[in-house]
């Protein structure tokens, strides 16, 4: 390396604001992700995390790559309707994770058997799951119904987990609402998709980075003690670009969600220096690039467009350009091509559970 | 001369011996026409977006197993035999069936079955419209009877829940009660208490899908023989007509209804 008259003489483009930013487009911003290491071909690829995450499922799963999919939808089920049961949206039943305390809640109850209290929520006279409430659209008969189709789900997460090889994380949110009494974490707040809101019963919770990071590294441990000696497992943790649909924090919305980006995006940063198995990828900053002066949200300046997506894709494709097509022979990999057609046609019409509350705003 | 148009593709072939001896001694004047509205190249068909055409009583279909129109008005009956009513369908996925399912979705899965069956290929699902099914009843000014495919006899169907394959059965009654088809229920006399075929009835060994003569002669004896008598030469007056099978049918969604 030649000598320099000051550190920053001989970095690379990207270093700098003007070539790296202001002078690349922000479609090809292939510089911004050096990925540790690149998945291996035919690694059970497992996804999970806020609504953004799905866009990264269907693109894999469109360019023929194998995501996991243990609870798969009926062959007779559209595929515009797919989502409506969640169904083909991740690798698993259980609807959008927005935080690292619901993803660590979940991993207990499928690997330790641990039993959340407080999670049947009703709405005129039909039962939810108020763990995963946008499953099933009118919910079930009855609360014993619910618990028995969560039994079910959570034996399928239980196998998802022990048997993944590379879990795609998106970390979605830092506000979420607990139950006082039993610290139940759930994805949406209670009376909005099911359930009444109660303040003596439900608490407003906006994590901070200790309390990221603390959840996500118990999930860690919790995972690699039930696997005993399958593969080390490794993660690709995200963060989502889309902001908060509205916040409880007494925040202005936009303050909170630079908040809550700002959290996530530092405990993404740390879990990803601190361990080799770790890496992030920055959907994040692709999106939210000040070079795309917002061209890569729609008009309610919150949901990627998907253009922004493409942009996103093409910088993840780059770097682990080996996945392309891994088994499309398999019967799975055909199990893949129907999820890939869910996913097209529910391209522009990816759900959030969160977005339910903007019927509820003003 | 009278005509009865038997629409279907397959299983209209195992049932048209029989189907005629039955006309020859029950009905006098009555011919049979037979037009081909299911089978693999018309499911191909469907799947590529082929449709109909229609005018009036009239369809026309320019694709599929060849070229064909039949002008409805001209029959005293549409008999659909079959016609893409098989229950096997659902079983080509990776769905687990056995898994708890909420009644929403179930449903809405299995009026799907019936309206727009889909098929797992090597290229993955094919969704194909059971056109026939659907609309011509809606042209026909005549009766029209459905007799669904034989209840399969394959160990995945025999073992399958009693509740999915009773959902199938009514999703089949509600598309047929919408449409005023009448539904000939297969004859009890042909069904295990699983709700499946006996292989006795085979029409050939290795064949797990079409029944044999016997089996036919015993539908158009129970069940379908009378209704199609009473479409033709009774009062038929539009209304749509239960699927009420008595004895052991009903013994086991009764079963069903109390677990």
């Amino acid at each position: 390396m030649s000598e320099s008259a000051n550190p920053y003489g001989n970095l690379p483009g990207e270093a700098f604001w003007k070539s790296g930013v202001s002078e690349t487009s922000p479609t090809e911003m292939f510089p911004i992700y050096r990925n540790k290491w690149k998945i291996p071909d035919g690694a059970r690829i497992v996804t999970a995390g806020s609504c953004f995450a799905q866009h990264i499922a269907r693109h894999l799963r469109q360019r023929g790559v194998e995501v996991v999919d243990e609870e798969p939808a009926p062959l007779t089920l559209p595929p515009e309707r797919h989502q409506a049961y969640g169904f083909s949206m991740y690798s698993g039943r259980y609807g959008n994770i927005y935080t690292t305390a619901q993803l660590l809640q979940l991993a207990r109850e499928a690997l330790e058997g641990a039993v959340p209290q407080d999670i049947v929520w009703e709405r005129g006279g039909r039962y939810f799951d108020a763990l995963r409430p946008a499953v099933e659209p009118e919910g079930l008969e009855s609360p014993e119904e619910v618990l028995e189709h969560r039994r079910y789900h959570v034996g399928k997460v239980r196998e998802i987990f022990l048997d993944a090889d590379v879990i795609v994380f998106t970390l979605g949110l830092t506000e979420a609402w607990q139950n006082a009494e039993y610290g139940t974490v759930y994805p949406t707040a209670p009376g909005t998709i099911a359930g009444s809101y109660d303040p003596e019963r439900y608490v407003f919770r906006n994590y901070r980075v200790n309390e990221v990071l603390d959840d996500f590294l118990a999930f860690q441990q919790l995972l690699t003690r039930a696997r005993g000696s399958r593969p080390a497992l490794r993660f690709l943790l995200t963060v989502s670009p889309v902001p908060l649909t509205a916040t409880a924090g007494g925040n202005h919305v936009l303050s909170a969600t630079t908040y809550s980006k700002a959290v996530l995006r530092a405990a993404a940063g740390e879990l990803a220096q601190d361990d080799p198995s770790i890496d992030y990828f920055p959907s994040f900053e692709i999106i939210t690039n000040q070079a795309a002066r917002g061209e890569f949200y729609d008009t309610n300046l919150r949901t990627v467009r998907s253009e922004g997506v493409e942009a996103v894709m093409k910088v993840f494709f780059a770097a682990h350009s080996n996945l392309a097509a891994t088994s499309g022979k398999t019967r799975k990999a055909m199990k893949g091509k129907q999820n890939a057609e869910a996913m097209r046609l529910a391209e522009e019409d990816i759900a959030c559970e969160e977005a339910v509350l903007e019927a509820f705003g003003r | 001369m009278k005509k009865i148009l038997c629409c279907g593709y397959s299983h209209v072939g195992s049932a048209k011996k029989e189907l005629r001896a039955f006309l020859e001694r029950n009905l006098d004047g009555y011919e049979l026409e037979l037009f081909r509205t299911a089978g693999p190249i018309n499911r191909a068909w469907s799947a590529k977006g082929g449709r109909y055409e229609v005018d009036g009583t009239v369809v026309r279909r320019s694709g599929g197993h060849e070229p064909d129109m039949r002008d409805l008005a001209d029959y005293e009956l549409v008999l659909f035999i079959g016609q893409w009513t098989n229950p096997r369908t659902l079983f080509s996925g990776d769905f687990d069936w056995s898994q708890p399912i909420s009644q929403t979705l179930l449903s809405e899965s299995m009026r799907r079955a019936v309206e727009m069956p889909t098929v797992m290929s090597r290229n993955g699902p094919v969704a194909f419209l059971n056109e026939p099914l659907i609309s011509f009843p809606g042209l026909a000014p005549c009766p029209t009877i459905l007799i669904p495919d034989p209840a399969p006899c394959d160990e995945t169907y025999v073992n399958a829940p009693m509740r999915v394959k009773l959902a199938y059965r009514d999703a089949i009654k509600a598309v047929c009660e919408e449409r005023n088809v009448i539904v000939s229920p297969q004859a009890e006399r042909t069904l295990t208490p699983e709700l499946s075929t006996p292989q006795k009835f085979l029409r050939r060994e290795n064949d797990l899908m079409h029944m044999g003569d016997e089996y036919w002669r015993i539908q158009l004896e129970d069940v379908a023989g009378p209704l199609i008598l009473e479409a033709v030469a009774g009062s038929y007056d539009g209304a749509p007509r239960r699927i009420t099978g008595p004895g052991r049918i009903m013994q086991h969604i009764r079963k069903w209804n109390q677990a």
